[in-house]
């Protein structure tokens, strides 16, 4: 419990504030229109779902201008690199994005149900009020005039009695920009679903875009002014506290009262939204501008396993280890764009991806490339976007877990080491890296399989045989390699991947594992890095608890994950 | 975009519509709305749709996430055969169930969730050599007979609705089991009716 305070207090806090802020705002307008003198004719024909209305609107306003925020990815990397000075803490914060993202839109959700049921009950108490012929005070309210010539001072938007609330919903800007709002708001909740989005991303990622019906809806949504108030000057004339008693004999030439005037508000959610529509706008512009820069392919190689592995070179760019960047191929589809971790180090004079056939895009792609008569494919690229392993050589000891494909960004880290031991950098603050990649198959390893020769023979020749500590994990293994390994036990080289190190079968015990660096590393602050599966996140994250100790200055276990 | 199953989607959207479709009618009915009876029928239905939608059917390709808990109405849906199997027929069902609740504001957010699930299914289950051609085949049924099967089939449903508020509910769910197999009859995926 104390671990996961230390390693989440800043996650809590900033989720408290934001939580708080909802609340605070929520009570707040609730309590302005369910007092204030302005709103009492309006209050006398709805009750207090006037106040529950306009207070989630308000909610509605601040959620939708934190919802575009964190997508920036652009304006994300930037605070990740001025913020180096930060603690560590702070820039975790922003790996966290995607999820912030999901919790403001679940409020979006929440407040938009609130906010809707609450005017339903609105519009059906105007109907009633529109019906009511009883001569009581809400039916004369109603039958205020829409003449505009007089001032429209009217308090229902109802105008006639045989007009249903279906109708005015329909011919009302506030009611037609409400429903496109909502249905938008659905389409993209249900394509949004974890299993949608891992299975058939384009779905996801075209019916997002409903969000531009949803941005401009919510500007143009109370342009037309249905929520009513006194206006100031029919205060004064006759406060409502003394002249609603009266309202029998407002039409009374000698009645002190007369019948109130009514004056809608100005629109107030573009006021909200404006500033982050504008940084997301200008996000948008800079990637497309990014992505028009020429992109030139400068080798091209196909590894077993329907591996596709391309170098690349764009003037102007630079990277840091583990980045990622968005790849669009035009030729395939023009307005689709897909992540891959950059698996070259920054000291190379290229960049490069290793593409592996997942789905549609990725299969057509490699197949275009895989054409030997064809021109190659252009490609447009954009980014580089950090995440969490930036952070690697910030730690004294570091773990880095990949599991299958998800070994791509620890690539880049460990070629980087690789350049940085040639130039004999002795600014690495990192002094012992474990590495652990697990797989499936054999067949994957082979791209990978020459990095880690190379590595083995450097750190041989640098006399740094302790620095890089590397395990790989086979799960796919059936009886015949096994029966193999151990009849080649004897062996210098594993015999599947050529390596110093054997190949161990089955999944890592993270309890051994973990014991064992605490009590190599009594004082250290450990960081460990994942790339891989959700379960797998979870059991890391729980040894990370258990083996970091309360006392700051003894070892401390930090756990990262990427996501996409 | 060839190998998406629009059909999951198509899942997803009608069980956030039932849901929708149950809080609207919650709204109607417990506020005494004007014609709040829509708001009865609204809940059933939705209840009804949330149940037919909560087991999540099995991907063509790669493994599905089932939901929790959904082999128990798994055992109940299968039960019906061929007329929850086949997208076709939820299509035509969620269509039929969705047009009562669009009489009433409340529940006509549901009504248009579950139009455009029903849309979905409607554009899965047309037979993909006819998406954009106008060739006719012998075993097939074009693609404009079924807009129209769907057309003529709404005006039966809404007929139906109009019995079914005389309270009588047994002969208009024969009506609208004799409309279904009636009018499928000659498509490749009928129901043995």
């Amino acid at each position: 419990m104390g671990n996961w305070v230390v390693n989440h207090w800043f996650s809590v806090l900033f989720l408290a504030v934001w939580l708080g802020l909802n609340v605070f705002l929520f009570v707040d307008a609730f309590l302005k229109y369910e007092t204030a003198d302005r709103y009492y004719y309006t209050r006398k024909i709805l009750g207090s779902t006037l106040a529950c209305a306009r207070a989630s609107a308000l909610c509605l306003n601040f959620n939708s201008m934190l919802i575009l925020l964190p997508v920036c990815r652009s304006l994300l990397s930037f605070l990740r690199g001025t913020c180096s000075f930060c603690s560590r803490t702070l820039r975790k914060q922003l790996d966290h994005n995607l999820t912030f993202h999901k919790l403001v839109a679940y409020m979006i959700c929440l407040h938009t149900a609130i906010h809707i049921i609450a005017h339903l009950f609105n519009f059906d108490r105007y109907s009633r009020s529109r019906q009511a012929t009883d001569g009581s005070l809400v039916s004369i309210l109603s039958s205020l005039s829409h003449d505009e010539t007089k001032g429209g001072s009217w308090l229902n938007p109802i105008q006639f009695r045989n007009m249903t609330v279906e109708y005015v919903t329909f011919t009302s800007i506030a009611g037609l920009t409400g429903v496109i709002m909502t249905i938008a708001l659905i389409l993209m909740v249900t394509s949004a679903t974890e299993f949608i989005r891992r299975s058939y991303f384009e779905v996801f990622w075209y019916t997002h875009h409903l969000f531009i019906f949803y941005i401009l809806g919510l500007g143009i949504h109370g342009i037309g002014g249905i929520v009513r108030g006194q206006t100031e000057e029919s205060i004064n004339e006759g406060h409502p506290h003394k002249c609603a008693e009266y309202f029998e004999m407002w039409d009374d030439h000698d009645c002190r009262c007369r019948r109130p005037e009514f004056e809608g508000q100005p629109p107030e959610s573009w006021k909200w939204i404006l500033a982050p529509v504008i940084l997301y706008i200008c996000e948008r512009i800079l990637r497309f501008y990014r992505s028009q820069q020429k992109v030139v392919i400068t080798k091209v190689v196909m590894h077993p396993s329907k591996v596709l592995e391309l170098q690349m070179n764009k003037r102007g760019f630079s990277m840091e280890v583990g980045q990622y960047i968005f790849v669009n191929c035009p030729s395939i589809s023009p307005l689709e764009w897909h992540p891959f971790t950059l698996t070259s180090a920054p000291e190379e004079d290229f960049f490069s991806i290793h593409i592996r056939a997942a789905g549609d895009w990725t299969e057509n792609l490699i197949r275009a490339f895989e054409q030997q008569y064809s021109p190659i494919p252009r490609i447009e690229v954009d980014g580089p976007f950090g995440t969490a392993n930036e952070d690697v050589f910030q730690y004294e000891v570091a773990v880095l877990v990949g599991a299958g494909i998800g070994v791509t960004p620890f690539a880049s880290i460990l070629k980087s080491i690789w350049y940085k031991f040639q130039c004999a950098d002795h600014n690495l603050k990192t002094k012992k890296i474990y590495f652990y990649w697990i797989c499936r198959e054999t067949g994957a390893f082979s791209w990978f399989n020459d990095l880690l020769t190379s590595l083995e023979q450097e750190m041989e020749e640098l006399g740094k045989v302790g620095f890089l500590n590397y395990r790989l994990f086979l799960t796919g293994w059936d009886s015949n390699i096994v029966g193999h390994a151990a009849l080649n036990f004897d062996k210098a080289t594993d015999i599947l991947t050529g390596l110093k190190q054997k190949t161990s079968f089955g999944r890592p015990m993270w309890d051994n594992e973990f014991s064992t660096i605490a009590t190599s590393h009594p004082k250290s602050v450990v960081g460990v890095f994942l790339c891989g599966p959700q379960t797998l996140a979870k059991s890391l994250r729980k040894c990370c608890h258990r083996y970091s100790s309360l006392d700051p200055r003894k070892v401390q276990f930090y756990f990262n994950k990427e996501n996409f | 975009m060839g190998q998406i199953e629009w059909a999951m989607w198509a899942n997803e959207q009608a069980l956030a519509s039932g849901l929708i479709l149950i809080t609207g009618g919650i709204v109607a009915t417990a506020g005494r709305f004007t014609q709040w009876y829509f708001g009865a029928y609204s809940i059933v239905a939705g209840v009804f749709v949330c149940l037919l939608e909560y087991p999540r059917g099995k991907r063509k390709k790669g493994s599905t996430m089932e939901r929790w808990g959904q082999k128990y109405m798994t055992s109940v849906v299968k039960l019906f055969g061929p007329l929850t199997r086949n997208y076709y027929v939820r299509a035509v069902l969620h269509l039929l169930l969705s047009v009562p609740a669009g009489f009433l504001l409340a529940t006509i957010l549901g009504t248009a969730c579950l139009a455009i699930a029903s849309g979905i299914y409607l554009l899965v289950s047309v037979p993909p050599a006819h998406r954009g051609k106008r060739t006719l085949n012998q075993t097939q049924v074009p693609a404009c007979v079924c807009r129209v099967k769907c057309a003529v089939l709404s005006v039966c449903a809404f007929h139906v609705c109009k019995w079914s508020l005389s309270f009588t509910i047994p002969s208009s769910c024969q009506a609208l089991i004799w409309a279904v197999a009636l009018f499928s009859r000659g498509h490749p995926h009928a129901p043995w009716l």
